[in-house]
């Protein structure tokens, strides 16, 4: 069983509990209807081992798991704090480290893909589509990956970044603008 | 490039993004991060439980150390109870309040005052001017506590009642006695 929409009341009661009882298939439901949300999160910072980021979240999300209290909504925005504080950790490191984003080494730790030719025109579509983000200060695209593409409604993704509504919505704006401006002309 | 933008999240370019973005990790990767997150959860419950089992063990010692106290220093407890605190409250030292005086008596019965007739005019010296003090019985009466005390009391005034009649029995038979004499 999986689901793609956030569980009912009393389903995600029930979930919840057996998660904290670290019942595998509580936590198979959850990772499969949160981890492609969070993965695309990551993936949108470009960090390179956004699959291990994951993993970290999850462990996170598994240790810290009996603090949570509410329902699957919030449980949503409450993974993405968490995941939100591992991409600053792991965006920090690169900077430490002088990574380049685009370093030959990031590509070679990409999976093995199954078919090539997919594999590579879905990862030049998607640095195409990270590239016009890119026009974007980092706070606009960021705020415009929860809003437009995880789906997180303003409120969550003030509580997500440490904003205030207002903030949110100002930045939304001001993203969707000047993307329009970007593609407009490109 | 140009690709259509609108606000809304139905748009050519979010589709887009979304699509490429929003894929679902390889199976191995997802079996490997469901099972490790399962087991940490598990063990953090334990741990988790754990500690609360402790910090509940460590709250319970502790109040009922700080109650005991508070009461016994108020000297509330009942008066065993009372006595053993204070008993050890001395060894720190905390003086407390204690049930019974500090240095422990029990009662003795009084000797029996049977005036002798035939012993012949008493003298001063028959009269117990003072009541035998009780005696310690730390065995015994320590445990007793404030019902020892009120007895110890009672038995006091007991002797008082006894020597003041005694007192009057003898001036009774001095008084005999003198007048016999002045009759002969």
């Amino acid at each position: 069983m999986s689901f793609s929409t956030p569980p009912g009341d009393s389903e995600w009661k029930r979930i919840l509990r057996s998660a904290r009882r670290g019942d595998e298939g509580a936590w198979d439901l959850i990772y499969r209807w949160l981890a492609p949300q969070v993965l695309g999160y990551l993936r949108s910072a470009r960090l390179g081992d956004e699959e291990d980021v994951l993993g970290d979240v999850f462990l996170d999300v598994a240790r810290r798991i009996t603090e949570f209290q509410g329902d699957s909504a919030g449980f949503r925005a409450w993974v993405f704090t968490i995941t939100r504080a591992r991409r600053v950790d792991e965006i920090r490191r690169r900077v430490r480290r002088h990574e380049d984003k685009f370093d030959t080494q990031e590509h070679e730790r990409l999976p093995a893909p199954t078919d090539v030719e997919s594999e590579v025109i879905g990862s030049l579509l998607l640095e195409d589509l990270l590239m016009d983000l890119a026009v974007l200060t980092e706070d606009q695209a960021e705020v415009l990956v929860l809003r437009m593409v995880v789906d997180l409604s303003a409120r969550e993704v003030a509580e997500v970044t440490g904003r205030t509504v207002g903030s949110v919505e100002q930045l939304q704006h001001r993203a969707l603008t000047a993307l329009r401006d970007f593609l407009g002309t490109a | 490039m140009s690709r259509p933008i609108q606000s809304g999240p139905g748009d050519e370019f979010f589709t887009d993004l979304r699509s490429h973005l929003l894929a679902n990790p390889a199976e191995t990767m997802t079996r490997r991060h469901v099972t490790g997150a399962a087991r940490l959860a598990l063990s953090a419950r334990v741990v988790r439980r754990g500690r609360l089992r402790r910090s509940s063990l460590v709250a319970i010692s502790l109040s009922t150390v700080l109650g005991t106290t508070g009461v016994a220093v108020a000297g509330s407890l009942p008066a065993p109870v009372q006595g053993a605190v204070a008993d050890v409250a001395r060894l720190l030292p905390i003086p407390l309040p204690v049930p019974y005086p500090v240095t422990p008596t029990t009662a003795r019965p009084a000797p029996a005052v049977t005036p002798d007739p035939a012993a012949g005019p008493s003298t001063s010296q028959d009269v117990p001017d003072e009541v035998p003090p009780i005696q310690a019985d730390r065995d015994g009466a320590d445990s007793e506590g404030s019902r020892d005390v009120d007895d110890r009391e009672l038995q006091r005034g007991e002797q008082r009642e006894d020597r003041e009649r005694f007192r009057e029995e003898r001036d009774f038979r001095k008084e005999n006695t003198r007048s016999e004499r002045d009759d002969r």
